[in-house]
């Protein structure tokens, strides 16, 4: 499932409230922010600017109920034109009910413009009885007024907007219609005495790469607090409600899972724990997404599924990587215990993101989940606070029972700069796993150490390993030798007696399992 | 007791139109005229109007004419002028007019206008 798939179903916490006495968006995830949707009867403003996706946003408030009375009110766009829109969103505007009240095309042709009274004199009181008496007619439950600005201009001054606005949401009240009047602000036409008449105010922002929802007021009701990204696509606006993760538990035991590798295993104190998140990292080409795919290729072995969201590396080539080192790649993907999705750059908002990962993890039954890699994340996922979202999904992750892995490339080779991040979220990780190359003896070797684990103690020393057609392997503690993380590392003078690194048969060890990789641990 | 009769004359349709509609709701019997010649064959053909209101733009000189001839005839009439533009408030004075009136003009204003001259304080 995509993206785009995912978004027609937005999945819901277990803590969301019943809908029942509320009036559905026609969004389902407008209605999660909203805790269920609007307050019937009750008047909301959205705000926004040309192309924001208002007019879209009322399209699937009045088509949200087909049994209900709906009246859209336009003041600016032809009625035609406004149906020809709904219909290409595919929203089914048949039953709506419309009052066009814009200028039609005489006022251009038969030079129908006037200077002689102010505007607010001689249209004002038509344009309120035509609505009047529409509304009088048709008796709506729901009604959309676009927009609402175009008034202001038909009002001598502030006060007589305000009192006008007003004096318009009472009437609707009255005739017990829930009403969206939309509003693009600017500085000729402010809403500010607007915003303090309406029961509740929608923000919607927009620029060439996102476009997202906040709620800036909603009289009686809670709702969910920042920025949710919002997309304008063929069937309309999907909404992606900010991922809270405080909303999401499951009950899971913390238990360890194997890497099915036993000295990787005895280094981790038996693996990593269920609900954590871990941190792999390590210069470009050491094996960090080979490490995440071994406790990958295990957990198959126990039925569960993994997902690989491919930020970096084409799909195709991963899979053959898979098959260079025994990770039985293709039977995984055929049983359906792993996934791998590439993830196309820009393409995905952070909240778009983290739905589909929610649907993995929902839906699926997904249990480790890596994210290759944290640089790749935040190349690829369209947003301004990459780090907020990034620790929203692994605490979301963790809270669900998820085994997280993050791989995380460090622009250094080889060098005595120990930074395990270069992004700042290391606080992120329960457990940090180093992978380093170092040299010794003229031959470039790579090392694992864990640097950090809270779920349980860990093995403090450090270890050569390899990546081989036969998978990954582990060695014995690299005893003897000083500074292996600085890459160049010395015989210790304390040491009683040097172990040096094993050392292959002649053969090549490729950096993550390339073609001719050896077994230098046999 | 039926309303003044009162006559219009503006280059502007829309505006001509706008007026005839208020002027009407206030009881008024109005007529209005897109060109000088024609307000002045009807005046000439028809008893005097109680009130002409003159919009003054896209007129010439022959406006100030016009408005002479008004005066000359005892025809209370108004000049109607765009904001920004008082030195023909001063011009429709010093030719005759009986009042001036900036753009946008008030409803209000209008309408006690008209009272005025049902109630022959304008006459």
């Amino acid at each position: 499932m995509d993206a785009t798939e995912a978004s027609k179903e937005i999945l819901m916490p277990d803590s969301s409230p019943r809908t029942a006495d509320r009036l559905s968006s026609g969004i389902a995830g407008l209605d999660h922010i909203l805790q269920g949707g609007f307050i019937p009867g009750k008047a909301y403003l959205v705000r926004g600017g040309p192309g924001a996706g208002k007019t879209t946003l009322g399209f699937h408030f009045l088509t949200a109920s087909p049994g209900d009375k709906t009246l859209f009110i336009s003041l600016g766009e032809a009625a035609s034109q406004l149906k020809e829109n709904a219909i290409k969103q595919n929203l089914a505007v048949d039953n709506v009910e419309f009052l066009d009240v814009s200028p039609d095309k005489e006022f251009f042709t038969d030079n129908e413009s006037y200077d002689i009274f102010n505007p607010a004199e001689v249209e004002r009181a038509p344009l309120v009885e035509e609505i009047t008496a529409k509304v009088e007619e048709c008796k709506p439950k729901r009604v959309v007024v676009d927009s609402i600005t175009q008034l202001r201009y038909l009002s001598p001054d502030a006060f007589q907007f305000r009192k006008q606005v007003l004096g318009f949401v009472r009437y609707l009240d009255s005739q017990e219609a829930t009403v969206l009047l939309t509003s693009e602000s600017s500085p000729e036409a402010p809403d500010n005495d607007v915003r303090f008449l309406v029961d509740g105010i929608l923000e919607i922002e927009h620029d060439e790469s996102r476009r997202c929802v906040t709620v800036a007021k909603f009289r009686g009701s809670g709702f969910k607090k920042g920025r949710h990204d919002m997309e304008l696509g063929p069937t309309g606006a999907v909404i992606y409600p900010r991922l809270m993760p405080g909303e999401y538990h499951c009950d899971f035991a913390g238990e360890p899972i194997s890497s099915g590798i036993p000295d990787l295993d005895q280094m981790l104190h038996g693996g990593l724990e269920r609900g954590t998140t871990t941190i792999v990292s390590g210069p470009s080409g050491v094996g960090k997404t080979t490490f995440g795919l071994q406790f990958m290729k295990e957990a198959a072995g126990r039925g569960e599924r993994s997902v690989v969201f491919a930020f970096e590396e084409q799909r195709n080539i991963l899979i053959e990587r898979c098959r260079a080192i025994n990770i039985p790649v293709d039977r995984m993907i055929e049983q359906g215990t792993l996934v791998i999705k590439e993830m196309e750059a820009l393409t995905s908002t952070a909240d778009q993101f983290a739905e589909e990962v929610r649907h993995e993890v929902e839906r699926n039954g997904t249990r480790i989940v890596m994210l290759d890699s944290i640089s790749g994340y935040q190349l690829t996922i369209r947003s301004d606070r990459l780090t907020q979202h990034m620790h929203a999904l692994c605490r979301y992750l963790m809270n669900m029972g998820v085994t997280v892995i993050l791989p995380n490339e460090i622009d250094t080779v080889a060098s005595a700069d120990l930074r395990v991040t270069n992004t700042g979220i290391s606080y992120l990780a329960d457990t940090i796993v180093l992978l380093r190359y170092f040299e010794i003896g003229g031959t470039m070797q790579k090392s694992v150490g864990i640097l950090k684990k809270r779920t349980s103690n860990f093995e403090k020393s450090i270890r050569q390993f390899d990546i081989t057609r036969y998978g990954l392997k582990v060695g014995p503690p690299l005893r003897g030798l000083q500074g292996i993380l600085s890459g160049t590392p010395q015989i210790s003078e304390t040491a009683g007696e040097v172990e040096p690194p094993v050392q292959g048969n002649g053969a090549t060890s490729a950096p993550n399992g390339g073609n001719g990789a050896h077994t230098p641990f046999a | 007791m039926s309303g003044p009769n009162v006559y219009i004359v503006s280059k502007g349709r829309r505006n001509a139109q706008l007026m005839l509609e208020v002027l009407a709701r206030q009881g008024a019997a109005a007529q209005a005229f897109q060109s000088l010649d024609d307000l002045e064959s009807a005046i000439a053909s028809n008893p005097a109007p109680d009130l002409v209101f003159i919009d003054v733009v896209g007129f010439g000189k022959d406006l100030w004419r016009t408005c002479e001839w008004l005066h000359e005839h005892g025809t209370a009439f108004f000049v109607i002028y765009p904001p920004n533009q008082e030195r023909l408030e001063a011009l429709g004075s010093a030719h005759g007019a009986r009042g001036t009136l900036k753009k946008p003009v008030s409803v209000a204003v209008l309408s006690k206008l008209i009272q005025d001259v049902s109630s022959g304080s304008h006459a």
